[in-house]
């Protein structure tokens, strides 16, 4: 697969980034229903870091051949999950007991954490031609350090944390897009592709109209 | 596996718990100095991750990547850690001292803590590369995503532990004694790993242990030398213990009265450093707050919740009315309950209310709590900390007031402290109108219909459901309160509403100075 330097720069800045944000809004999500901010920040970081690293085992069993499919199929799960855990967690909320829906919160956390922990690995033995180890990890670092500054100055306070999460996803949808491009998938898969941070930009479009709704619904 | 590779994977586990454990103690502190915590939290991890992303790509300009310059590098990771714990808490009693604003002393408490933060993980960011070309050097088939795991799980168990078990058995300064054990066991484990004697390094890691050894020891006395000197300025043998304690979620000082100590033992209570109450002018606030809202209201309450108050003084008020039948009372830290009810200064304050049959503590989170319990009540007394930041802004949310909302009785009331104003450089600040106005948009938006604020001294926001003109009945107040109080009962002005926001979990807005 053909692969600039710095286009893999910029994917690997962009994942890191994404990566950092759905820990945080986890953390964040965990402390806004259950309290004790610190304590539930700390937990949630630590199980999401976790299961990056389950996550980065598996991706070494990975087979060359299909890395980019699996670097798909992994940036499309991110993205279902994170436009969808808004309305999930909200609604089941409503439905499960307190302990099945701290069950759901810890499971959706490994699952992100997983995933995201697939990207590192299988970036790194894609970019490898174009970049050295520690090339690979400092993008990936810087991507992470921009992400949880943006995330706490910039967009949790204006957003609110569901509309954060489209933010990520809608990074997740420019990830796969690109993959699915230098790929050379077919059209009508690169046209499908592109609804996707099209879905986050509508979400985040009508957010507050969403939000009064789940607002209303959750207090009910 | 062989010996060789089950040494390196320690090596590579306990280098990565120590840092992020590290990372986590940093957060916890500067969390504790600015009181702002999803802020601290973020910002720490966020240098964290930047001084492992620079610390990786710094790995590509070394020259000698062997052993020795990774034990070389434990060791630096060492006197980083062991200097910052000093550093980080003398660089907060220099600030605490100094004649500088709030907002340049937020800024520099938040900023400067993380140039260690920053050190810190610039080395352990360079030893995740020099782990993965050694390994491929010495082809152990161990693969990157192998080591990257390991750092990963290194890091869950950092979390784990120093949260739910270091910090509340032994505390922050021994938890940070525990980091620097990790790390010396990382550097003895390398020096085993060199296949020759390395003996300048095993006298530097003796060395180490030594002064390891020597803070564990001294530990307790530096912990009083910085809290004495945090609290009154100076340290002395003289001066009454300060009593600390980690919990899970905050940082709980209870400091005597320098002044009263040894005749009425007076003292102050501190949560993350702020100011909860002073013994001796607690009873303004809680007679405000019980007396002032009974008065206010038509019938006197029988059942009756308490969100927060864990300290008991609430609870003591009352008790003084018989028409109280049962109070469930809700408070998130197990810490608080204990001091509540085994300290003997608070005992005393509290008049032991939390042991009266009357009384029922339940450890939650309020919020949940209201969310789920199916009970009603007749009065709800909320005593919780002021929404200046977005974790704290849910507890004046839209959904927390209607959960308050569907658990009243229909003549029931809620009393909650107004966050009109705060101690900021030493003088009372009020906060501004769009701020305190969103409170009042918030509470008819979750269907309050009438609010009444009183208090010029200590403020608060008595609510209802129905319609009603609320008055004091100052007959009655007489025979309740202390003429310290009834200067306080007096209605205040509503400040302007915006009629179009109010805050939410979904969509949170905070008190901003």
């Amino acid at each position: 697969m053909i692969t600039s330097r710095r286009s893999a720069h910029l994917l690997l800045f962009l994942t890191g980034a994404s990566n950092l944000i759905y820990e945080l809004c986890l953390a964040q999500i965990s402390s806004s229903f259950f309290g004790g901010t610190l304590y539930y920040y700390t937990l949630n970081i630590g199980i999401f870091i976790l299961f990056m690293g389950i996550g980065s085992l598996i991706a070494d069993k990975v087979e060359e051949l299909h890395l980019t499919r699996f670097i798909i199929l992994t940036e499309l799960i991110l993205f279902l999950i994170a436009t969808t855990m808004p309305f999930y967690v909200v609604f089941s909320e409503k439905f499960l007991s307190h302990g099945l829906f701290h069950l759901l919160l810890w499971t959706t956390n490994m699952a992100l954490g997983l995933l995201s922990g697939f990207e590192l690995p299988l970036f790194n033995r894609i970019f490898k031609i174009h970049s050295s180890t520690g090339d690979i990890l400092f993008f990936d670092y810087i991507g992470m350090f921009c992400g949880s500054l943006a995330f706490s100055f910039l967009i949790l306070p204006r957003l609110g944390v569901f509309s954060t999460l489209w933010v990520a996803a809608f990074i997740n949808g420019l990830v796969l897009i690109y993959f699915l491009v230098r790929r050379r998938f077919g059209s009508i898969w690169i046209t499908g592709s592109m609804l996707l941070p099209a879905a986050c930009v509508t979400l985040l479009g009508y957010g507050s109209s969403l939000l009064d709704f789940l607002r209303q619904y959750y207090v009910s | 596996m062989s010996a060789r590779a089950f040494f390196f994977f320690i090596i590579i586990f306990s280098t990565s718990m120590a840092s992020m454990a590290f990372e986590i103690l940093i957060a916890r502190l500067v969390s504790e100095f600015s009181y702002n915590y999803i802020v601290a939290q973020s910002l720490t991890l966020s240098i964290f991750i930047l001084g492992m992303g620079i610390g990786s790509y710094f790995f590509n300009f070394l020259k000698n990547k062997s052993f020795t310059t990774l034990i070389k590098i434990e060791l630096y990771l060492f006197f980083t850690a062991f200097v910052s714990i000093y550093a980080v808490y003398a660089f907060h009693l220099f600030v605490a001292k100094a004649d500088w604003t709030h907002n340049t002393k937020l800024v520099l408490l938040l900023s400067v803590p993380q140039l260690f933060v920053f050190l810190t993980a610039l080395l352990a960011g360079t030893e995740i590369p020099f782990f993965a070309e050694l390994v491929n050097s010495r082809k152990s088939g161990s693969s990157f995503g192998l080591i990257l795991a390991l750092s990963y799980v290194g890091s869950f168990a950092a979390s784990l532990v120093t949260v739910s078990w270091l910090l509340p058995n032994f505390g922050i300064f021994n938890t940070f004694n525990c980091v620097l054990i990790l790390i010396l066991l990382s550097c003895y484990l390398l020096c085993l790993q060199t296949g020759k004697s390395e003996n300048i390094f095993l006298v530097l890691i003796l060395g180490c242990s030594l002064l390891t050894g020597l803070n564990f020891y001294f530990a307790g006395r530096l912990q009083q030398i910085y809290l004495q000197n945090y609290y009154y300025g100076q340290f002395s043998d003289q001066f009454p213990t300060i009593d600390h304690t980690s919990s899970p979620y905050q940082e709980i000082d209870v400091v005597p009265d320098l002044f009263t100590y040894n005749r009425s033992k007076e003292y102050y209570l501190y949560i993350d450093q702020k100011l909860q109450y002073a013994g001796r002018n607690e009873i303004v606030y809680h007679e405000s707050m019980v007396h002032g809202a009974i008065n206010l209201n038509s019938g006197e309450p029988q059942k009756i919740l308490i969100l927060g108050g864990g300290e008991g003084l609430i609870a003591r008020e009352l008790l003084k009315y018989d028409s109280v039948h049962s109070i469930d009372l809700i408070e998130l830290d197990r810490s608080i309950i204990d001091l509540a009810t085994t300290n003997e200064l608070f005992v005393k304050q509290n008049k032991n209310s939390l042991s009266d049959a009357r009384v029922s503590v339940h450890i939650d989170d309020a919020y949940m709590w209201l969310k789920n319990t199916r009970d009603t009540y007749d009065a709800i007394f909320i005593d919780l900390p002021h929404p200046f930041s977005v974790e704290l802004s849910r507890l004046y949310s839209f959904e927390f007031y209607s959960f308050v909302a569907k658990r009243l009785s229909p003549d029931g009331f809620m009393i909650f402290d107004y966050p009109l104003n705060h101690l900021a450089d030493g003088q009372l600040k009020y906060y501004p109108e769009t701020s305190t106005g969103l409170i009042y948009d918030t509470l008819s938006q979750a269907g309050f219909n009438s609010h009444f604020s009183f208090g010029p001294k200590e403020s608060f926001i008595f609510a209802t459901r129905k319609t009603q003109k609320p008055a004091f009945d100052e007959e009655k107040l007489f025979k309740r309160v202390s003429n310290m109080t009834l200067s306080n009962l007096t209605e205040i002005e509503e400040p302007k509403k915006s009629g179009t926001h109010f805050n939410s979990v979904f969509r949170p807005y905070f008190l901003t100075e």
